[in-house]
């Protein structure tokens, strides 16, 4: 069966996601767009960094595995559990979460699901300040799904 | 239509559970298959030796055994048309001729129930695809088994044939 999913169309659904669903008021920087983080006292970092396809007959409708990458930035400040907060909203938005995946401009034309499974947390301040000297706190939160598009 | 030696692999496949209904059978095709399908033909052979000796003994044939078939689906909804007559057809209640969807075997009344599983295994250059039937199939052992990403649906049971009929198709 021919996908009807193509990369764009599912990066931008997760992101559609993101921001529907992230309420917090921090700038979120999509793939391929450059930000300027000179005045910025935190920010957002979305990627998705694999999307390989399953195998399977030739008549059923495609599957695959993704991985979603968020990575948090906050500069160091007074309010030191803030990065905590940040990465909680993340875990609660794309923890075992099922995404509806429409068609571009279209929210009837449904292509597929995301399903999303476990998230991983990864702190990074102490190895960016040890090693690189930054003083920021970085926290990335990965997290596997299984993507399936349905019959049309 | 020629024969091309192309090797042919699980995305060649594709497997449809048909019902003995007639002349419209209720069919099925498994979307969701692992591609893991896998039958075995088997032979009975009686060994008769001469005092013990298998150099003046000979050989004769023994039982027609039933065709050993297996296969598995990812487990998707359980229950379709058994419970709304409007939803689609699902792999479980199929099997389980549940009551409701108006499926009759492929054998006679009073007979076990089977279903007709054809395999077809589309030639990759389009010349020489061929369809497995097996006419008789009746289930052994139906295994519904939870995974980490993908629950799954395991088949196993045996075709009451001694061999599949195997023909070339368009």
């Amino acid at each position: 069966m021919t996908s009807t999913l193509d990369l764009t169309t599912l990066i931008g659904n997760l992101f559609d996601y993101w921001e529907l669903n992230f309420p917090h008021d921090v700038v979120t920087a999509y793939p391929g767009i450059v930000i300027d983080t000179q005045n910025l006292a935190e920010w957002v970092d979305l990627e998705l960094n694999e999307f390989s396809r399953c195998i399977g007959r030739d008549s059923s409708p495609p599957r695959g595995d993704i991985v979603l990458k968020v990575n948090l930035f906050v500069r160091r400040s007074t309010d030191f559990s803030r990065i905590n907060r940040l990465a909680n909203t993340t875990l609660a938005i794309f923890t075992q979460t099922t995404i509806p995946l429409y068609a571009p401009d279209s929210t009837e034309l449904l292509l597929g699901y995301a399903q999303m499974l476990d998230g991983h947390v990864q702190n990074h301040t102490r190895h960016d300040r040890e090693v690189h000297g930054v003083d920021l706190q970085r926290v990335t939160i990965t997290v596997k799904g299984i993507v399936q598009e349905v019959s049309a | 239509m020629t024969t091309t030696n192309i090797i042919r692999n699980l995305r060649h496949g594709t497997l449809v559970i048909q019902d003995g209904s007639s002349p419209d059978p209720i069919a099925l095709t498994i979307h969701f298959d692992k591609g893991d399908l896998s039958w075995t033909e088997r032979t009975q052979t009686v060994l008769v030796r001469d005092r013990g000796s298998i150099h003046r003994g000979h050989l004769r044939r023994g039982d027609e055994e039933p065709v050993e078939l297996s296969f598995s689906a990812y487990w998707t909804q359980l229950i379709g048309r058994s419970d709304d007559v409007a939803d689609a057809l699902q792999l479980y209640e199929l099997l389980n001729f549940l009551s409701g969807l108006g499926v009759v075997s492929t054998s006679a009344d009073g007979e076990q129930e089977t279903l007709l599983f054809e395999f077809t295994i589309h030639d990759p250059a389009g010349e020489a695809s061929e369809s497995i039937v097996f006419g008789k199939v009746y289930k052994d052992t139906l295994t519904l088994r939870e995974s980490p990403d993908r629950n799954e649906i395991v088949f196993k049971g045996f075709d009451f044939e001694p061999r599949p009929t195997v023909f070339r198709t368009p």
